[in-house]
């Protein structure tokens, strides 16, 4: 528990400085890059807390899908490109990736032993999922339906 | 239940950091970001909840999935608002475009 308390404070920290980072940063790249390490910072605290699927959702889909779509429509402004390929940006990309990767696998409790409290399965998210929710993964798909279709018209959309 | 006044905390922070960047923040991507931070502020309480308060909730876990799923369709629409206001204006800043339309209305 001790431990726990420790991680959660250091997490919390972090999560922090990132948002400040995120929305005071100059940069775009820089602001995305903050927001990606926020991101996958809060999947690691689901983890923490026994919400592994809904952590491993967070980080697939937010941190890796949004952040890379974020970066990638950045890569369509002009003069990104030129920033991203300088060289000092990889080396702190790899540092920063190392250490969220190890602060990754010290909130697996697993590993640690520090999860607090029940652990939910994904079986057990599936199987309620299925008994209640059935019906609402239809609005939700057809909202993500709806939102693609709208996003490809409004990004081909031209002047006048 | 340490653990979650300083979950709450923290997340209590980012929606105020989301807030602040709403508010001051004219550019789309950087509201963009700011509407993330608000949602994740959002679902970290809503875990933090069901953790310490209500640990056999399940519904809680399927309530963030539906709601990632939903803010991840929502940041495709404002990157491609973005990438049209960008093509269209040559800037992202709301102000901007603003005043562009009023110019062009008016002339």
């Amino acid at each position: 528990m001790e431990l726990g308390i420790f991680l959660l404070g250091g997490l919390g920290i972090l999560i922090i400085l990132s948002a400040i980072l995120a929305v005071e940063s100059k940069e775009l790249m820089h602001a995305i890059f903050f927001l990606g390490v926020l991101l996958v910072v809060i999947g690691e605290i689901y983890i923490l807390l026994g919400a592994e699927f809904v952590g491993v959702f967070q980080i697939l889909v937010y941190a890796g899908g949004v952040t890379v779509l974020m970066l990638f429509t950045m890569l369509f402004i002009p003069k990104t490109k030129d920033r991203l390929e300088q060289p000092y940006m990889r080396r702190y990309a790899v540092i920063a990736g190392i250490i969220l990767l190890l602060s990754l696998l010290l909130s697996i409790g697993y590993i640690t032993g520090v999860t607090i409290g029940q652990i939910i399965t994904p079986q057990q998210i599936y199987f309620r999922l299925r008994k209640y929710y059935f019906a609402g993964i239809f609005p939700i798909a057809l909202i993500i339906f709806v939102g693609m279709v709208a996003s490809s018209y409004i990004a081909s959309a031209r002047r006048g | 239940m340490d653990e979650l006044y300083l979950i709450v905390g923290v997340s209590l922070i980012i929606f105020v950091m989301g807030i602040y960047g709403l508010a001051s923040r004219r550019n789309a991507m950087k509201m963009l970001i700011s509407a993330e931070l608000l949602i994740n502020a959002g679902l970290l309480n809503i875990i933090a909840f069901h953790h310490y308060l209500y640990p056999a909730a399940i519904d809680a876990q399927i309530l963030a999935i539906f709601v990632i799923a939903i803010a991840a369709a929502e940041a495709a629409i404002g990157l491609a608002l973005f990438l049209a206001l960008h093509r269209i204006y040559g800037v992202p800043d709301l102000d901007v475009v603003k005043k562009l339309r009023e110019v062009e209305e008016g002339g």
